[in-house]
């Protein structure tokens, strides 16, 4: 019995190396920091820049957001000489040291989606500006209660930065503080803060990823808090479970959901008016950036740095893939490019 | 019955909580919302408890959910597809067939989960352990990580058990009619007391002739079988799957339900009762957090401290029964 165990791993693992390959072509990867399906369309567009600039390309989703399921992989991939890695980060703030001294120096490293405190442990960061995205949902929550109103913000967590800098953009709008770059951070656990402008902060709801939980702080939210005006989730799931909540409610007066990302029943609820807008990033434009960045650095082996005269670079190497507001008006459009790029 | 004592009375206390904390006129919200959510739990707080009772354990419950979910919009969304590309046939999948599909796949995965414990003799834990890396990675692989756009196929389904009957939840009552099932087998069939003997005395029940490893199957099938029922509900109710996600850490909240409600974690204890007593509980705990505006950073802590609070109130007045 045994002894056909072993036999029987030792045929997985020769099948498993067999199926490594061997194109020669230098080999890059996309590490994104969980498998929604996000990452889908970002992997369409590295996939493209792949073949455009011909290196071999894995894309990695790992299956728990966590630091630890990172960096294992990234450990693999430098072991398996792969020569540049994109990465969106889990916790950045925490494992910086970890970029710095055991990735930067091995291979080239882009961040995308998220990006890490210091420029200098990274290549460049290609990525939406969160903050003015977040800017961009508080005008939705403005424009559909010009007067003020009572708040809601629904998160996944909040010590994402993404997630601090789109809540804090929402929220500074509301305030009517106008900036261009994040400044101070409103407490997490703040409730029931006036704002100004007649606008109040409930709470800030967080879920750690889980759909049913989020569909249970809005149905409580609807029953403590029935005179709520307006729902804002800053993650791509939030929305739609906001929604299923805001529809299950006996309320006579529901109210309006500000979103992010174009999950399906997000763009529903815009045709139906139950949602006012949805700002939507542009993964694939991550994925497309980012190997192409790393594709061209690889190639110029060191002889000439690529990046200096990059289009729309910033001063810290950042690159901002512009973030689109999606409403009844442009949804048809939006639609009609989304099935293009999933080939649909 | 006695036993069940200290825990209905801390799940009135919550009910008595959750109201006093809600304007008079929302009373009826919420308690439908709660309803609502216990009539998903109880699904899985049953199935777990069905196995605990004999003894048996199975940490894969969350990746079971997460598998047959990812299963059901496969059969409806891709498997038509997938016909046509490679067979050039027209076929469509209808829903009762595909939820036939997704009953007949937690069949399989439990006689899996059982004929490894028993005739292969791995132990449960390691079984369901690696079961629960292997079931979400399935999940993952079969539709490419991709949440599917099922809302529509399930829409019926979902407006008829968004509603109620009798002003009753219509989850409540899918789960007594479970529920009621299981009560029938569990307390009122000889199989159900195998059930009892296995988990009390293992050696003592295969003496006595009961067929142990066949029985001990069957929880296991029982088990699965019920995160499949979870996994078509969840369906329905939520409209989504996300398949690297969904069901995650299920397991420790049916388990905790099922050892709440009066399961010994030991074996050859335990009520459909005090399961559900238990599920109630665990989905009410939450809610209370919401409506006393607890911070979300501490919510994990004040369930955590009430669950503990409740097994101690729990253990308290059983011992004083005894005495």
């Amino acid at each position: 019995m045994l002894t056909r165990l072993v036999i029987l791993l030792f045929a997985l693992v020769v099948a498993a190396t067999g199926c490594r390959s061997q194109s020669g072509k230098p080999k890059v990867a996309f590490v994104s920091n969980n498998a929604y399906d996000f990452w889908t369309f970002a992997q369409k567009g590295a996939e493209k820049a792949a073949a455009e600039n011909d290196v071999e390309l894995e894309f990695k989703k790992p299956q728990e957001s966590s630091v630890e399921a990172q960096q294992q992989i990234i450990d693999s991939l430098i072991v398996r000489g792969f020569k540049g890695i994109a990465v969106s980060p889990n916790l950045p703030q925490n494992a910086l040291a970890y970029y710095k001294d055991k990735v930067s120096s091995k291979v080239a490293l882009v961040m995308a989606d998220n990006d890490l405190p210091d420029p200098a442990a990274r290549k460049c960061y290609i990525g939406t500006h969160n903050y003015r995205a977040g800017r961009s949902a508080g005008e939705f929550v403005k424009k559909a209660f010009p007067k003020g109103g009572k708040v809601a913000i629904f998160v996944g967590r909040i010590d994402s930065p993404n997630a601090v800098e789109r809540r804090q953009g929402v929220l500074d709008v509301l305030a009517g503080k106008d900036l261009k770059d994040m400044d101070k951070t409103t407490p997490p656990d703040a409730t029931d803060l006036d704002l100004g402008n007649g606008y109040t902060l409930i709470a800030t709801k967080t879920d750690l990823g889980e759909v049913q939980k989020c569909q249970a702080h809005a149905e409580d939210m609807l029953v403590k808090t029935p005179d709520v005006n307006c729902m804002v989730g800053l993650w791509e799931y939030n929305p739609p479970a906001m929604l299923r909540a805001v529809q299950g409610s006996k309320n006579a007066k529901k109210p309006l959901i500000v979103a992010f990302d174009e999950n399906p029943d997000t763009l529903k609820g815009i045709r139906t008016g139950e949602v006012v807008g949805t700002i939507v990033q542009d993964p694939y434009e991550f994925g497309y950036q980012s190997i192409k960045v790393l594709a061209k650095i690889i190639k110029a082996d060191g002889k000439e740095d690529v990046l200096k005269n990059w289009p729309n670079i910033t001063s810290n190497g950042s690159i901002f893939v512009a973030h689109q507001m999606i409403t009844k008006d442009n949804i048809d459009a939006f639609e009609k490019k989304v099935k293009e790029i999933l080939g649909k | 019955m006695k036993k069940l004592i200290g825990i209905f009375g801390f799940m009135l206390f919550l009910v008595f909580l959750i109201l006093e904390a809600t304007d008079r006129e929302r009373w009826g919200d919420n308690l439908f919302n709660n309803g609502q959510r216990i009539g998903l739990a109880g699904i899985l707080c049953i199935g777990a408890g069905l196995l605990i009772i004999t003894g048996g354990v199975d940490l894969s419950i969350g990746s079971v959910v997460g598998l047959c979910a990812v299963i059901f919009c496969w059969l409806i969304l891709d498997l038509p597809v997938l016909a046509q590309k490679h067979l050039g046939m027209d076929i469509y999948v209808p829903v009762p067939l595909a939820i036939l599909g997704v009953l007949l796949s937690g069949i399989v995965i439990g006689i899996v989960n059982g004929v490894m414990v028993t005739y292969l003799r791995v132990q449960p834990f390691v079984v369901t352990l690696c079961g629960l890396f292997i079931y979400r990675g399935l999940a993952r692989s079969l539709r490419g990580d991709n949440v599917p756009a099922i809302r529509e196929h399930v829409e019926d389904l979902s407006s008829f058990f968004k509603g109620d009957f009798l002003a009753v939840p219509t989850y409540i009552w899918l789960l007594l009619v479970l529920a009621s099932l299981v009560t029938v087998f569990l307390h009122m069939t000889k199989y159900g007391r195998y059930f009892f003997a296995i988990g009390s005395n293992e050696r003592a029940a295969r003496f006595s002739g009961i067929n142990v490893d066949l029985y001990k199957i069957l929880a296991y099938v029982f088990c699965s079988l019920f995160a499949a029922i979870y996994a078509v509900m969840y369906v329905i109710h939520y409209n989504t799957v996300q398949p690297s996600n969904t069901g995650n850490f299920l397991e420790l909240y049916a388990i905790a339900g099922a050892v709440l409600g009066g399961c010994s974690l030991r074996g050859g204890e335990g009520t459909t009762v005090g399961m559900l007593i238990g599920a109630s509980i665990l989905v009410m705990l939450p809610t209370l957090a919401n409506m006393w505006g607890v911070r979300d950073t501490l919510e994990p802590t004040i369930i955590g401290g009430a669950l503990l609070a409740c097994a101690v109130l729990d253990e308290f007045l059983r011992s004083r029964s005894k005495t």
